[in-house]
C-alpha cells in the first residue's frame, strides 16, 4: 500500500469516526452542534497535554476519552431551556472558547505554537483501531436506531414535545447521545494526534465542522452507512484536488479552493438534493406491540 | 474621573459598531426566521472595501460605496440561496448560511491577502477630562446615534416601516392586502447587509482587518443579539451596550487589587469574557433580556 493510499484511508477513518458521532447528535437526535470540532479537538489535546507534560500516553487516551463525554455531558445540560438555534450559537461558542484558551494559555500545549513530535503510532496499529472502531460504531448506530432508544432519539429530533408529553426525559436522552458522540469524537483526536504527531489550535477551526456536516449530509443525514459514504466522497475529493494540474497554485490558494469547493458542495447539496446520497430510510413495523409507557419522574 | 471618561467612550464606540451588527442580524432573523452565520461576512465586507478603499478614495466615501456592494451582496445571497431553500427546516439554513460564511471567507482572503491592513486616520484628537479621544471615535459615536434614531423612527412610524414588521409577522396576511412580500424580504436583506457593512467598516477603521475579521464578530455578534433577546432589534442595540459596557468594565478591573498587586484581564480574553456575560444571562433569563419566552421540551 502506498503512502497516499494510506493517508487518505486514515484520514477517511478520522473523519468517519467524526461523521459517526455528528449523525448520532444530528441526524438521529437532531442536535445542530456546530462545534462538533470541539470533540475532536478535546482528544488531541490530551495527548499533546500529557505529552508536553511528561505523563503516560495511556493518561492521554484514557483522558481524552472521559473530558470529550464530560463535555458532551455538559453541553447536553443547557439543551433543555434553550430553543434550538439558540443551543447551535451556543455550542458554536464552546468550540470557538477552548480554541481561544487553547490559543492563549501557553503552559497548558504551548499556545498557539502547539506540541510536535508526539509518539507516532505504526500505521498498521492506526488503521486497525480505525476501521474495526467505524465497523463497531456504525453497526452499533443501526442496531441503535432500530431499537426503543433509537426510536426516541428521532421522537427528539422530529418532536421533543411530543417525547417528553410520552414521560421520556429528553433530557437525559440528549445527554446520553452527546456524552457519546463526545468520546467518539474525542477518539478521532486521539488517533489524529498520534498520526499527525502535531497539535496546534489552527487545525480545529469552523471549517473542520461544516466539513463534518457536509460529509454528513452529503452521505444522508441519519443514514448510519450512507454518512460513511459521505465520508468516503469528500475525503477523495480533497485527495483529487491536490492531483489536478494547478500549478498556478501554492499551498495557501489550494487550502482556500479547498475550502471554497467544500462550502460550494454544502450549499449546492441543501438547495437541490436535501436528503443527501443515501436517505434515511424509515423503519416500518409489522404490527404495534404493547405500548410501554414511563411514569414520568 | 479618567477612567470613567475612557471606559464610556471606549465603551460607546465599541457600542455602536456591534450594535450595527447585532441590530442588522436581528432583523433578518426577525425576517427569515434563522440565524444566518453568514451575517458576519456582510460586515467584513463593509471593513474590507472601506479599508481597501481609503487608500485610493476619501474615507467617507469608502464608507458609502463599501455598505452598497454590501448590501447587493446581502440581496445577492437571498435571491441565489436563501429564496430557494425558505422550506427547509431551521437547521438545514443554519448549515447554509455556515457554508456562505466559509465560502465568502474564501472569497475576501483571495483578493485582500492573508495579511492584515490598518486604516491609517491621521485624524487629531481632542482632550475631555484628561483623556484622548479621537475625532474618529466622537464620529462614530454620533454616526451610531443618528442611524439608530433614524432606524427606530423608520421601523415605527413610516409606511416602510409598517410594511415590514407587518412581512415579518406573517407574509401572507400581507400578501392578503396586496403587500408584495418578496419585494419588502428584498428590502429588508438589502437593509440588513447595509446596516452591517457600517457596523464593518466603522469596526474596520479602528482594528487591523484581515480575513478572519468576520469569523471573529461572530462571537461579540450573538452574544450581543441573544443577551438583547433574538429578534428583537432595540434588544439588539441594548444588547450590544450591555455587553461593551460590561467588558470595557472588566478589563479595566483590577482583579489583584486586594492583593496590593496590578492584574487585569488579558486583552485576548475578550471573547472569552464575552462568551461568560452570554452564558450569565442564558442562565438567568433563556430568551435573552427583552425577548420573548419561548419554551423547548
Amino acid at each position: 500500500m502506498n503512502e497516499v493510499t494510506q493517508t487518505t484511508l486514515i484520514f477517511i477513518g478520522i473523519y468517519g469516526l467524526l461523521t459517526v458521532s455528528l449523525n448520532l447528535q444530528y441526524g438521529l437526535t437532531g442536535l445542530l452542534n456546530f462545534g462538533q470540532v470541539v470533540f475532536f479537538a478535546i482528544g488531541g489535546y490530551a495527548v499533546a497535554v500529557c505529552y508536553a507534560h511528561g505523563l503516560p500516553d495511556w493518561a492521554g487516551i484514557v483522558g481524552g476519552l472521559a473530558a470529550g463525554a464530560a463535555l458532551g455531558i455538559l453541553m447536553a445540560l443547557p439543551s433543555r431551556k434553550l430553543a434550538e438555534e439558540f443551543w447551535a450559537l451556543l455550542s458554536l461558542g464552546v468550540a470557538a472558547f477552548f480554541v481561544i484558551i487553547a490559543t492563549n494559555v501557553s503552559w497548558l500545549a504551548n499556545g498557539s505554537l502547539g506540541v510536535y513530535g508526539i509518539t507516532l503510532w505504526p500505521t498498521s496499529v492506526i488503521l486497525i483501531v480505525l476501521i474495526g472502531m467505524l465497523v463497531l460504531l456504525t453497526v452499533a448506530t443501526e442496531m441503535l436506531r432500530r431499537v426503543q432508544f433509537g426510536r426516541v432519539m428521532r421522537g427528539i429530533r422530529d418532536d421533543p414535545l411530543l417525547v417528553q408529553s410520552l414521560g421520556r426525559s429528553v433530557l437525559l436522552f440528549r445527554t446520553e447521545v452527546l456524552a457519546a458522540s463526545g468520546a467518539i469524537g474525542a477518539l478521532g483526536g486521539i488517533v489524529y494526534a498520534h498520526w499527525i504527531t502535531y497539535i496546534s489550535p489552527d487545525a480545529f477551526g469552523l471549517q473542520v465542522t461544516l466539513l463534518i456536516f457536509t460529509m454528513v449530509l452529503l452521505g444522508g443525514s441519519g443514514n448510519s452507512y450512507g454518512v460513511l459514504i459521505g465520508a468516503v466522497l469528500m475525503e477523495l475529493l480533497s485527495v483529487g484536488l491536490q492531483y489536478l494540474p494547478f500549478q498556478a497554485l501554492n499551498g495557501g490558494d489550494l487550502a482556500l479552493l479547498q475550502q471554497a469547493i467544500y462550502a460550494i458542495t454544502l450549499m449546492v447539496l441543501l438547495i437541490f438534493r436535501r436528503q443527501g446520497l443515501v436517505p434515511e430510510r424509515t423503519i416500518t413495523y409489522p404490527r404495534v406491540t404493547r405500548l410501554r409507557l414511563r411514569r414520568p419522574a | 474621573m479618567t477612567t470613567l471618561v475612557s471606559i464610556v467612550v471606549v465603551g460607546l464606540v465599541y457600542a455602536v459598531q456591534l450594535g450595527l451588527i447585532a441590530l442588522s442580524f436581528s432583523i433578518t432573523y426577525r425576517a427569515i426566521g434563522f440565524a444566518n452565520f453568514a451575517h458576519v461576512q456582510f460586515a467584513a465586507v463593509g471593513a474590507t472595501v472601506a479599508v481597501g478603499l481609503s487608500f485610493v478614495v476619501p474615507i467617507w466615501l469608502a464608507v458609502i460605496v463599501a455598505v452598497a456592494v454590501s448590501g447587493v451582496i446581502a440581496v445577492g445571497s437571498d435571491l441565489a440561496i436563501f429564496r430557494r431553500i425558505s422550506n427547509a427546516s431551521i437547521g438545514t439554513k443554519m448549515i447554509v448560511s455556515a457554508g456562505l460564511l466559509l465560502l465568502m471567507q474564501s472569497a475576501i482572503q483571495y483578493f485582500w491577502g492573508v495579511n492584515p491592513r490598518i486604516y491609517s486616520s491621521g485624524i487629531g484628537t481632542v482632550t475631555i477630562a484628561g483623556v484622548a479621544v479621537g475625532y474618529d471615535q466622537i464620529a462614530i459615536i454620533a454616526i451610531g446615534v443618528v442611524v439608530f434614531a433614524a432606524f427606530h423612527q423608520i421601523i415605527r412610524n413610516t409606511a416602510a416601516g409598517r410594511l415590514i414588521r407587518a412581512t415579518a409577522d406573517s407574509p401572507e396576511l400581507a400578501e392578503s392586502r396586496g403587500v408584495n412580500s418578496r419585494l419588502v424580504v428584498t428590502l429588508v436583506w438589502f437593509l440588513s447587509g447595509a446596516l452591517a457593512a457600517l457596523g464593518g467598516a466603522l469596526l474596520g477603521i479602528e482594528i487591523p482587518v484581515d480575513p478572519l475579521f468576520g469569523q471573529e464578530i461572530l462571537i461579540p455578534m450573538f452574544a450581543a443579539t441573544v443577551i438583547g433577546g433574538l429578534g428583537s432589534p432595540m434588544g439588539a442595540i441594548a444588547g450590544a451596550l450591555v455587553l461593551s459596557f460590561g467588558q470595557a468594565i472588566l478589563l479595566d478591573v483590577n482583579f489583584a487589587g486586594f492583593l496590593g498587586r496590578v492584574w487585569h484581564v488579558p486583552s485576548q480574553y475578550q471573547t472569552v469574557l464575552q462568551f461568560l456575560l452570554l452564558i450569565l444571562v442564558l442562565a438567568v433569563r433563556p430568551w435573552g433580556l427583552f425577548g420573548a419566552s419561548r419554551e423547548r421540551a
